[in-house]
């Protein structure tokens, strides 16, 4: 290469050199454009999944001092458990994997199969890799008397259900 | 063209049995070259390659007819069951996530191991002891991979053998029965 | 004397010699041709070090573990005739491969009992190329391949035992996509990866078709294709790792 050339190739921009960029720039925009419809294609925008606001049955359901578990929406109904004498609504999706804890009515405790966590009366973490307590659902009594359960509201533990 | 020349335009690679044959004005292209350790594919490689086929369909049909797939009770989203055991070769990573928070034993470990494995030829450089099972030049190498697949085996077998009920800590001779 | 005759029959007539172009491969030439001029040959070199061909060397886990992914291929593929991925449909689908269909149980246990001899096999070839020192100048990218080849068939194995939709399947979609959704940044990444996993928010028919696309479209295409620059690679890296020659 002369220094001639190499001046070139530096500072003139050549009609070919313009037409090669563009060139370039259009089939490589063009493929990531594709790209990025093909990544939000895979994000649906209707889901037919159960609704997160649902009914449980009335209070009278759940004897007092006792924990049920209600296998189709995923909780556990607490009711008059560590002195509150109300009704409280837990999840039973662990917070480690999203396995089912199972209640132990001699310890008083919730532990999961899956890997090993424990939580204790007030949903929290007290053994094992789960790394947040399990949450507690807002719930209220709707005017036909049931309860409704709204699964994405979180609560205190303390908050319950007067009966 | 002479000697000198050739091997600027047409460098020799040692590790090919085979390649671009040299520009020569003698006779014949294998003149000056030592004895051939090489044997036609036909029929050395390809017949023994068949018998190998031959083995494991037979091996695997044997194992089939003998030994049924796994197949639990139909998905129960409400009932978790105990243990809930991965096949055995993901028990390895099931073990890491019960010890710390998922990310790190689920997914950081597992990543880190797969880059340290692709990128290992680019900082083992030396040319030692290739081609010898357990090289004595490669000796802290080979170590270093023991002791990975060591790790690895290890963790599959304490999660196959001694996790029982609540993913806690059993002998396999005392491990509760499921259910 | 006969069986030479009835070889004569079915050799030297036009159509035989259309497909073999050469005669038995008794020859140097002839023994090349084979190769050559065979789509699925040819991927082999005419000739070999003698050291490929050791037993006691490479001890054939490589070849096994290609092996096995053909045999999951051909089964898998029977298999489809029969499964439906749905979350009604499916568990049905395996009782009936099991108890209804003839062979069915023999495919479905070729088919899991293969998957898992190619997790263990391709393992141990990594750990045969690694003792030997395999990986070394120039075969470092095929390692590279390898390595993604070993990942890959973990993937294939994860989606296949998701597809029967028993207990074992629907607990590791569940732990798996909460898995994935602890990719830190948590609310973003994880969220939106969990997402695409699931196609949705839980665990149900939305997962189950995608688990089954990737198991048997989108996983197998890739691998074979990576099986392929596998092989091409050790051609062109000059065969099978071995001594130095003096």
């Amino acid at each position: 290469m002369s220094e001639k050339d190499v001046k070139e190739t530096k500072s003139e921009i050549t009609r070919r050199k313009f037409f090669l960029f563009f060139g370039w720039f259009g089939i490589l925009s063009s493929l990531a454009g594709s790209a990025l419809g093909s990544v939000r294609f895979m994000f649906p925008n209707v889901l037919y999944e159960p609704p997160t606001t649902f009914k449980i049955g009335k209070p009278a359901d759940y004897p007092p001092n006792s924990v049920t578990f209600v296998q189709d929406q995923k909780l556990f109904v607490v009711r008059g458990k560590d002195g509150i004498e109300g009704i409280r609504i837990i999840s039973s999706v662990c917070t480690h994997m999203g396995c089912t804890p199972k209640w132990v009515e001699a310890k008083n405790q919730w532990e999961c199969p899956c890997h090993g966590s424990v939580f204790n009366l007030k949903g929290e973490v007290t053994a094992g890799p789960a790394p947040k307590p399990l949450p507690w659902y807002k719930a209220v009594i709707a005017s036909d008397g049931k309860i409704i359960v709204n699964s994405k509201d979180y609560v205190k533990s303390d908050y319950q259900i007067k009966v | 063209m002479d000697k000198k020349e050739e091997t600027v335009i047409f460098p020799k690679n040692p590790n090919k049995t085979y390649g671009l044959m040299e520009l020569t004005k003698t006779k014949s292209f294998q003149i000056e070259k030592g004895p051939d350790n090489t044997v036609t594919s036909w029929p050395h490689l390809l017949f023994r390659e068949l018998i190998l086929f031959m083995g494991v369909f037979i091996a695997l049909m044997i194992i089939s007819m003998v030994f049924n797939a796994p197949l639990e009770e139909q998905a129960n989203p409400s009932n978790t069951p105990n243990p809930a055991k991965a096949p055995w070769y993901f028990l390895g990573l099931q073990e890491m996530l019960a010890w710390a928070h998922p990310f790190w034993g689920g997914i950081f470990v597992p990543t880190v191991v797969t880059i340290i494995l692709i990128l290992t030829p680019y900082f083992d450089t030396s040319q030692k002891g290739v081609g010898v099972w357990f090289a004595p030049e490669r000796r802290i190498a080979n170590l270093l991979f023991t002791i990975f697949i060591v790790l690895a085996v290890g963790l599959i077998v304490v999660g196959e053998f001694f996790r029982g009920p609540n993913w806690q800590i059993f002998w396999p001779w005392n491990m509760p029965s499921p259910h | 004397m006969k069986m030479n005759r009835l070889w004569e029959l079915l050799t030297n007539n036009r159509f035989y010699k259309s497909i073999f172009r050469h005669g038995y491969p008794d020859d140097e030439i002839k023994r090349s041709e084979v190769v050559t001029g065979n789509l699925f040959l040819h991927i082999q070199p005419v000739k070999v070090h003698k050291n490929t061909i050791r037993t006691g060397y490479t001890l054939g886990l490589g070849l096994i573990s290609f092996y096995l992914f053909i045999i999951l291929t051909v089964t898998g593929v029977l298999l489809m005739f029969y499964y439906i991925p749905s979350i009604e449909r499916a568990y049905n689908d395996m009782k009936d491969l099991e108890f209804a269909v003839s062979f069915g149980i023999i495919f479905r246990n070729l088919h899991r009992w293969g998957a898992h001899g190619m997790v263990a096999f391709v393992f141990l070839h990594m750990c045969r190329v690694f003792f030997t020192g395999g990986y070394k100048s120039p075969r470092e990218f095929n390692w590279g391949i390898g390595v993604i080849l070993l990942i890959l068939t973990l993937f294939l194995s994860l989606t296949g035992y998701l597809l029967p939709w028993d207990q074992l399947a629907f607990w590791a979609i569940t732990i798996v996509a909460n898995l994935i959704g602890t990719t830190p940044p948590e609310k973003i990444m994880g969220a939106s990866l969990r997402q695409v996993v699931l196609g949705g928010t839980i665990v149900g028919q939305n997962a189950l078709i995608r688990f089954y696309v990737m198991h048997v479209v989108v996983l197998p295409l890739v691998a074979a294709a990576l099986i392929g620059v596998h092989f091409w690679r050790i051609r062109k890296d000059g065969g099978i790792s071995r001594p130095a020659e003096e």
